[in-house]
Formats: C-alpha cells, structure tokens, sequence
C-alpha cells in the first residue's frame, strides 16, 4: 500500500524538544542531588531494607571500620568507616551497589535485587534535628 | 464486510503476540551482552523497547499494553517481584507515552523522539516503583539513568527505522 511513502522519518524537528526535555530533567536532577552533597563530613547513615529503615549509624564515632550482614531478599554486606559507606558484597546478580564505591555525604546507593538502600547524610542537612535535640 | 472486521481483529491479535514474542526474545539476548565498561551495570540498552517502538506504529492501544503485560510477567518469572513492579510500571508508561507520540497520524515526531521519549519514561516508571519500594535512596541513580536514556533511546530508534520498512513487508505487518 502507500505506506512505504509515509513511513515515519529518523529525525523531526520536534524531536530536538523532547530531546530537550530528558536532558534539562536530567541535568536539573544532576545539580539538585549534587547540590547536598558538599565537603562535609559524613555523619549519619541510614540503612533500609524495603524503604523500612533498619539501622542509622553515627559514621563520626567510627575508629576502625566494620562490616556489617543485612539479610533483605538477599544477603548484603555493608562497610561501615568514618569516611563513608560501600558496598563490599551482594548475592545480587548486577553488583550495582557495589560499583557505587564509597557512598560519602550526601550521597546515597542501593541494591535493587536485595532491597537494600543507604543514604549519608551530613553535618548541616541535620540541623533542625540538632536544633531539636 | 463482517468477516473483514474479524480478520482485522486476528490481525492485530497475531501482530502483538509476534512482537510481545520479540521483546522477550530481545531481552534475553540483552542480558547476555557484557556490561559495557565506563558505564555503570545494570544500565541497559532496552532491546525491548525496540518491539513496542514497532508495535505502536502497526498495533492498536490494548495490543501495546498486551505486550507491555508479557513483558512484565516475564520479568516477573526470571527475576522476582520487585523486578516485576518496576518493570511493569516503566513498561506500562513508556508504551502509553510512545503509543500517543506515534499515533499522531501526521507523523509530528521521528523514530529519534520517540525512542528517547520511550527509553526516558522507561526508566522512570521503573525508578518511581524502586523509589517507593526500596528506598529514597535510588534517586542518586536518577540522573545518570535520564541522561543515559537519550543514548538508548538514540540507538534503539535507529534500528527501528531501519527495521519497520523491512517488516512491513511480511503480510501480516502490512497495513
């Protein structure tokens, strides 16, 4: 039939919008996450499993780091320092979490598989909470 | 006149069961390519998004949403539920907004928009399930994910564009 002549070309011009629209709600996110985390020290890490939260470490009275087991859908080893927070093991298939490296202030990395999130806070962001105490 | 309609019907039914098959067919493969250096595991390239790109031009709406469905329960049979929830939702959305970009009989968009729109709304939906299942914490992985989709988006559409006139000319993709 005629379908071969209105067969949807590659590139519109109105494709640039859309284009544009991923990469400002990209780039926007980018500079709101980033924007937490500055040179702060790490101070607090909150660890959930399935959006329950199931340990908050206080990262600045660390000497030495530890490991620490969490059983989620799958076992997850998490290293606990004064610098931060990785990911040292997963039975998880992709080790996504592991590749985040070292989660610092501000910062936050999860185990999809395993249901598994930490997130680091730092100095300033808990200053109502301090203000509180 | 009656029996055009229905065979119009079989059609539709025989065309997105055929490319419910190719996305699953092409998920597989997907899984099988090593994790590109530089670029973070678990990013993916959305082969399957490549079945839906062909299926909203040739299938109606509850076809599309079909083989979002196979998708979904797929995912559900080899990696679990959470992956279940995150797919369906990513595959849910990323059909409806690449169905009405494309149903636009006056072909406002390109292959190119609509890929990134799909490979865009893909992520999303599968990023506000995990937001809400494992933990604010995923929202790290926002914006590497978005940016990365303009990337995925870009190829898989390339190959949508070369693939469709190819497969409309089997009978039963033709119009």
């Amino acid at each position: 039939m005629k379908e071969s002549k209105k067969s949807r070309p590659y590139f519109r011009v109105k494709d640039l919008f859309i284009i544009l629209i991923v990469l400002i709600t990209g780039i926007g996110g980018f500079f709101l996450i980033h924007l937490q985390s500055s040179d702060q020290t790490p101070k607090n890490a909150e660890i959930r499993i399935n959006n329950k939260i199931y340990r908050n470490i206080s990262l600045s009275d660390i000497r030495e780091p530890y490991e620490i087991t969490v059983e989620g859908n799958s076992k997850v080893i998490i290293e606990v320092s004064s610098e931060g927070v990785r990911f040292k093991h997963s039975d998880c298939p992709d080790k996504l979490c592991i590749h985040s490296g070292l989660i610092v202030s501000g910062q936050s990395a999860a185990c999809l598989p395993a249901g598994v999130s930490v997130k680091v806070t730092g100095n300033s962001e808990n200053a109502v909470d301090a203000i509180a105490r | 006149m009656g029996n055009v309609k229905i065979n119009r019907r079989l059609i539709y039914v025989a065309r997105g069961s055929l490319l419910a098959a190719v996305a699953v067919v092409l998920s597989i493969l997907e899984s099988f390519i090593p994790d590109i250096p530089f670029v973070l595991p678990g990013m993916k390239l959305g082969l399957g998004n490549l079945a839906v790109l062909l299926a909203v031009e040739i299938c109606p709406l509850p076809m599309v949403i079909y083989i979002a469905c196979v998708r979904a329960l797929f995912s559900l049979v080899t990696r679990g539920a959470t992956a279940f929830l995150m797919s369906f939702a990513g595959a849910i959305l990323s059909s409806l907004v690449m169905y009405l970009l494309a149903q636009n009989k006056s072909l406002h968009f390109g292959c190119l928009g609509i890929g990134v729109a799909g490979a865009f709304t893909h992520n999303l939906g599968q990023l506000m399930v995990a937001f809400f299942v494992v933990g604010e914490a995923v929202a790290g992985y926002f914006p590497v994910l978005v940016l990365f989709s303009v990337v995925t988006g870009a190829i898989t559409s390339l190959v949508h564009y070369f693939t469709l006139p190819a497969i409309t000319r089997i009978s039963i993709f033709r119009h």
